[in-house]
């Protein structure tokens, strides 16, 4: 019989204790699996948080209020702030953190007729986020009827108007349906412009404006190159502040994060990303642990056997191959049973807890592959000791 | 009672033995310590997570800038508002603000500011940047309330002529009679500031604002009454919604409320499943800590069954072996707890900060460095756990030993003693 086949077949000979092994051996590899792949879970959403919480730069001309002027105000960055800064701002020396610019020329639109006379007309990239004035920045308005801008809408002479623009100045009600603003049109600069949708943010004053195509806007108003805002996302909340310090740099432009929340935001999701990475660590350290105790205690007895082994000459490589190969069989059980653990666990949590925990593909078989690395540094003790062992010695401890 | 001495004793037959037991145990327990600790500041970062980022509502006249001197744009809020904001379950902070515009060099112009005199001084276009820095002179204290004193932002000092080093003695002259293609005359007497701090925000437009008392502010510009800004603070990310939508219900037909629903929808919704997930772990490292301490003392029993057969060959009976033994186990498993327990009191924070650094750094980018004393592991926890860990680490201990005594009391005295 080869080493290997002895190997492997050895756990069968005292099946009482190879069940003892094997199910605790079984419990600790799928509770391991479930821990890792909550600690995977929790770096995903802690990724999620970084990249969506407080990542958006507003820019706009230096010292302005950033909403086209209000009679006609010359801020410091009036001449400065234009289509040049979208370049400049893809050239900052932190631009790779950089994944989206988002460029708005603002123009407004006075009635004093109206109760509400303040409307302001936003040319935007269609679709990029339609971001009403006052409103929070990471805040977007959300269309209520007909539709938003899609790439086609780039130049057409469409319009998406706010609730309470639609309603004051237009006549049309939000719920009324599409039929009511089918064939709704305003005048832009002399211009008529067919309504398309009408969208909603929640308040009155960012219920007040009209959105339409950038290059229709340039069309209308001739603004030239220069734009009124620039919304500049970062990948994450941890790059904000060093990316804003490098936009700050670029001349005519203010650029605003609320800073105090992104220092908050920054060193709370950091201390978290970095806490769970440890707690991962730890916990390695005591899943290895636990299996190389499991496979000295289940391997301890072959001490004598190997000195037995030797007595009749069997060469110290075909020990190891056969320890090895009968830690192999004993990790491929208890990897069965694994999976049985780790999905009753599993199902625990997400009784208990709420949690969605499914078990990636790659976890189970990494923390196998992990267990058997520890499975095999757990039986070296009785490889190690049964090698050093005399035949003689190893006999009389049979 | 003899048998438990006996088990006690025993315990200090072999003093390396004992150490080893005992660092056996005391090992995990520390790492579970730790762990708990970790979960412990990932929760208190998630809640300060929730109670400082996006929970932050702003609520203004509808419709109007709330600018008290602009064209079409003067509507203000009532009073009441601030009373029916405050009585909503969950908010803990509500700051009101009075704006007006001022004309600089035409065709610009600055915001002057009306707040508390502790409030947070907010910056118009960008209420959220709050609190600029103070760079000369002094900030406001409760004592300025009322008084004719002012923070100017340091572009709005330049264009008046003011320089650092002349704050505190120089003055602003406030004109509401100075008018602008949006700004109407409001016909008031003039009023004289002194210039007591001057701030600097990090952005052009923000450093042109003037901050002042709100009761000064009402009597230049003859605001008895009513508010143009409120800022309402609520408790937690996880309430902004609810709060936002009690707002509506009762300020709802005065105010427009700007709020960061969806934004503290989504902090409050991921950091609560981190925050789960902590618990998870938590309870996870506990259960494979018993697991460990199961181990140690299957193994430690069976060592010892040369002995058990010893004891059954001068006829000691089952229930005495197994009792004396139990206790030992226990014993051991509680020495190695409380060595586990005062080693984290002690050296905890250093040792899990070390741990922390070495073994976590070289995986982290770069700009977590400074996280590395940010991780204040507290070493103060709670006593419902401890006793938890250390009573189920107990009943591990003696299901383990029992197992390892149940098997060697089995056995003949001739096999246990053969049997090493």
């Amino acid at each position: 019989m080869s080493a290997f086949a002895r190997g492997v077949s050895n756990p069968f000979r005292n099946r009482l204790r190879t069940g003892v092994a094997v199910s605790l051996l079984a419990t600790v590899i799928g509770l391991f699996a479930v821990l890792i792949q909550g600690a995977l879970l929790a770096r995903g959403q802690i990724a999620s948080l970084e990249a969506n919480v407080r990542t958006v730069i507003e820019l706009r001309e230096a010292g302005a209020f950033g909403t086209g002027g209000f009679g006609g105000d010359r801020p410091a960055g009036a001449t400065d702030f234009s289509t040049a800064t979208l370049a400049m701002v893809n050239r900052v020396p932190t631009a790779r953190h950089i994944t989206k610019v988002e460029e708005y020329v603002h123009a407004p639109q006075i009635d004093p007729s109206r109760p509400n006379a303040y409307a302001m007309v936003i040319g935007l990239r269609p679709g990029a986020p339609m971001r009403a004035i006052g409103e929070v920045d990471y805040e977007n308005a959300r269309v209520v009827a007909g539709r938003g801008f899609t790439e086609r809408d780039e130049g057409e002479a469409i319009a998406v108007v706010g609730r309470l623009y639609a309603r004051e100045r237009l006549g049309v009600g939000a719920g009324a349906g599409r039929a009511a603003f089918e064939n709704a049109t305003l005048m832009l600069n002399g211009r008529p412009m067919r309504v398309i949708g009408i969208y909603a943010t929640g308040n009155d004053f960012g219920d007040n404006h009209v959105f339409v195509p950038l290059e229709t806007f340039r069309r209308i108003f001739s603004p030239g190159s220069k734009l009124s805002k620039i919304r500049v996302t970062v990948d994450s909340v941890v790059n904000v502040e060093a990316v804003a310090a490098d936009l700050k740099r670029l001349p005519g432009v203010d650029a605003v994060t609320a800073a105090e929340q992104v220092a908050t935001a920054r060193m709370a999701l950091g201390t978290m990303a970095a806490a769970t990475l440890f707690g991962a660590l730890l916990l390695f350290a005591i899943g290895g642990v636990l299996v190389v105790f499991v496979m000295a205690l289940a391997t301890r007895e072959r001490v004598s056997e190997i000195g037995t082994l030797k007595a009749l000459g069997a060469p110290n490589s075909e020990i190891v191959k056969q320890i090895v190969a009968e830690v192999f069989a004993i990790v491929v059980m208890a990897a069965a049973g694994a999976v049985f653990v780790a999905m009753v666990t599993v199902r625990i949590i997400e009784g208990a807890f709420g949690l969605e925990l499914a078990l990636g593909r790659d976890v189970l078989p990494l923390v196998v592959l992990g267990s058997f690395v520890f499975a095999v540094l757990g039986s070296l003790y009785p490889i190690v000791a049964g090698i050093r062992l005399s035949p003689v010695q190893a006999m009389r401890r049979t | 009672m003899e048998t438990i001495v006996f088990g006690l004793r025993n315990m200090g037959r072999n003093k390396a033995r004992l150490a080893l037991i005992t660092i056996l145990i005391a090992i995990p327990f520390f790492l579970l310590l730790a762990l708990q600790s970790i979960g412990d500041a990932v929760e208190r970062q998630s809640a300060a997570l929730m109670r400082d980022v996006n929970t932050l509502l702003q609520l203004r006249a509808r419709g109007s800038m709330g600018h008290v001197n602009m064209i079409d744009q003067d509507r203000i809020l009532p009073d009441s508002v601030l009373e029916r904001a405050r009585a909503i379950e969950h908010v803990v902070h509500v700051e009101p603000y009075l704006l007006a515009m001022a004309p600089i060099t035409m065709p610009n112009f600055v915001m002057h500011v009306g707040l508390a005199p502790t409030a947070i001084k907010r910056l118009e276009s960008h209420g959220e940047a709050g609190n600029p820095r103070i760079i000369a002179g002094r900030d406001f204290s409760p004592e300025d309330a009322g008084k004719d004193v002012a923070i100017i932002g340091q572009g709005y000092a330049e264009w008046a002529g003011i320089r650092p080093e002349d704050v505190g003695r120089a003055t602003l002259t406030v004109d509401t009679t100075r008018t602008h293609p949006v700004i109407y005359a409001m016909d008031r007497p003039k009023r004289d500031l002194r210039v007591i701090g001057m701030y600097a925000s990090g952005y052009v437009f923000g450093d042109l604002q003037l901050f002042m008392p709100l009761d000064t502010f009402r009597s230049i510009y003859g605001i008895d009454r009513g508010v143009s800004w409120v800022f309402v603070r609520v408790d937690s990310a996880a309430n902004v919604a609810k709060v936002a939508d009690r707002l509506k219900a009762v300020v709802g037909e005065a105010a427009d409320i700007l709020s960061p629903t969806n934004a503290a929808t989504f902090t409050a919704t991921t950091s609560r499943t981190v925050s789960r997930l902590a618990t998870v772990g938590g309870a996870l490292a506990i259960l494979l800590v018993i697991v460990v301490v199961f181990f140690a003392m299957l193994m430690l029993v069976g060592e010892r069954s040369r002995e058990i057969g010893t004891f059954k060959a001068i006829g000691a009976g089952s229930s005495r072996i197994a009792g004396q033994f139990l206790t030992e186990a226990v014993a051991l498993t509680l020495l190695g707890g409380i060595v586990g327990l005062v080693v984290f009191r002690l050296l905890g924070e250093a040792v899990a900060g070390r741990l922390f650094a070495l073994g976590v750094g070289p995986f982290l980018p770069a700009h977590y460095q400074p996280l590395f004393g940010s991780l204040s592991l507290d070493t103060r926890l709670s006593g419902d756990l401890l006793s938890l860990a250390l009573l189920a680490a107990v009943i591990a201990a003696a299901i383990g030993g029992a197992y390892g005594i149940w098997r060697a009391v089995r056995l003949s005295p001739v096999e246990a003693m053969k049997h090493e």
